[in-house]
């Protein structure tokens, strides 16, 4: 039995701390729009769609945030320096009615942007931001992903083609599918031989594949994305970015996505025009990071199970009921 | 063909034709960008070798099927841990990797589930609560606080030790729970 006051009280505390935290650093708590038109291009996300309908009858495509990205980077553009938000997101598609999980459907994401910050000083600022919120005994080690990637494969992350990688799985013993992608043998190496293999009380994985972030800038040599995710006992806390700031290329990005996204037979949301357009106005660098806050809650209350900090989880809702 | 997303612990996959894995743990994972996995940890049914693949959701699978029998625990020695069928009086021995960390729930007189394929026992199954006799509890201590509960650490009489609450005293039966490890509760005797 969860102690549901206990959670409550505590989920209290941790947003209050995340508050003075950023206050404290001159940074501006915004709200952002849950219900968009635009609310995500990535192919692997599936948004809840909905329709919003006019007085008039009039119906338009909508669909719920699966994180408050593009609102945020709108506001950079109108000039906001330092901005975070706490707000609900929704993904669908991941929802598992059995077994442990660390998946929400709706879950609340905790995002911040500074301009002028580069994403090591990001790191920095993640770093004492998660143990300011009780988690994290040691310093978190930091470890570059294609160093890693190479010690693990013998192979250059940067010019490893799709051959190299399924090559790469079978030296390892890792199962492939015929349907097996880039991104699947990538993938299937970094969550088996990488990943696991993390410092538990903490690690930052860095530099990622370019096409694994589609709203990072590239590093200084071109090879990678500028990103960034936590892992704290084995869970992934956070992905952040160097952000992307050229329009010419989030178009290109956008339209690739939306191409792949008709391939798989998912929704294809409009492109936000007001997005691209406010973009050139951010500053270079720009850095932000959107971070799970209830499996923080979960790690500062050292429990194991996502469920066990929410006083509402779907799996109670649409599956087990209590009568 | 089954799905990598109707994994669950002890279910046995067939990988290349033959090679039998069963699921010692799991965890889903969704990377950033990308397919969904299921990070699986498995042991090898004949050479107990222990591997860890990641099961893209999307892809198929053979699990096998297998069979359970009650067994109670007898002894465990050098070649291994004995259950006897308390119907017929048959023994079976399985060796200290098909038990795996489940040998420290272990205690003569257990009832389990041999889990077997193709009439051969490859796992136990453990029941969800078991019974143990606390041993040995340390008095008078002011507990570990940490975590809001308190609590502290008593040994069984097989030896397992666990954190329980303070009121429980040396003798009192309790039962522990095999999926978490942890204290569940204290038996009215």
């Amino acid at each position: 039995m969860k102690d549901i006051e206990k959670v409550i009280i505590a989920r209290n505390k941790m947003y209050e701390t995340i508050r003075a935290f950023f206050a404290g650093r001159g940074y501006l708590d915004v709200e952002t729009p849950i219900l968009v038109a635009s609310p995500d291009m990535s192919p692997n996300l599936t948004p809840f769609e909905t329709t919003l309908v006019g007085a008039d009858g009039s119906r338009r495509l909508a669909g719920l945030i699966t994180s408050p990205e593009f609102s945020m980077k709108k506001l950079l553009g109108l000039g906001l320096e330092r901005i975070f938000t706490i707000t609900k997101v929704f993904r669908n598609g991941d929802f598992y009615p059995e077994g442990p999980s660390q998946h929400n459907p709706e879950f609340v994401m905790l995002e911040w942007y500074q301009q002028g910050m580069d994403y090591q000083g990001g790191m920095n600022e993640t770093e004492e931001l998660v143990r300011t919120c009780g988690v994290g005994e040691k310093t978190f080690a930091r470890v570059h992903l294609p160093t890693q990637f190479k010690e693990v494969t013998g192979l250059e992350l940067c010019d490893a083609t799709e051959e190299d990688l399924k090559a790469a799985c079978k030296r390892l013993n890792l199962g492939t599918d015929p349907t097996d992608t880039w991104s699947d043998y990538f993938h299937r190496i970094v969550v088996t031989q990488i990943e696991p293999h993390l410092p538990p009380e903490g690690a930052f994985l860095y530099d990622f594949p370019l096409q694994q972030a589609a709203l990072a800038r590239t590093t200084p040599d071109g090879k990678y994305a500028e990103r960034f995710e936590l892992y704290v006992r084995g869970v992934e806390l956070c992905n952040a970015f160097g952000e992307l700031t050229d329009a010419t290329e989030q178009r290109r990005r956008f339209e690739g996505e939306a191409a792949e996204r008709v391939r798989i037979g998912k929704t294809v949301y409009p492109i936000d025009e007001e997005l691209l357009r406010l973009l050139p106005s951010l500053r270079q660098p720009t850095f932000g990071n959107a971070l799970g806050l209830d499996r923080l809650l979960m790690l500062a209350m050292g429990k194991e199970n996502l469920e066990e900090v929410l006083v509402f989880p779907a799996k109670e809702l649409f599956v087990n009921p209590k009568s | 063909m089954a799905s990598p997303n109707d994994i669950k612990k002890s279910t046995v996959i067939n990988l290349n034709n033959g090679d039998l894995w069963i699921v010692v743990d799991f965890q889903r994972v969704s990377p950033g960008k990308g397919s969904s996995f299921v990070r699986t940890r498995m042991r090898n049914i004949k050479s107990g070798k222990i591997m860890e693949q990641a099961f893209k959701s999307a892809e198929s699978l053979t699990f096998e099927e297998v069979s359970y029998r009650k067994m109670q625990f007898l002894f465990g020695d050098q070649t291994g841990f004995t259950f006897m069928d308390n119907g017929n009086y048959e023994q079976v021995t399985l060796s200290a990797d098909m038990i795996g960390d489940d040998v420290k729930y272990l205690k003569e007189g257990l009832e389990v589930s041999i889990m077997l394929h193709n009439e051969s026992p490859i796992s136990i199954e453990l029941p969800k609560k078991i019974e143990y006799i606390v041993k040995s509890s340390p008095m008078a201590v002011k507990g570990d606080t940490s975590g809001g509960n308190v609590t502290k650490e008593v040994e069984c009489d097989n030896g397992l030790k666990v954190a329980v609450p303070i009121f429980i005293k040396e003798g009192d039966h309790i039962l522990v729970n095999t999926e978490t490890g942890l204290y569940a509760e204290r038996v009215q005797q």
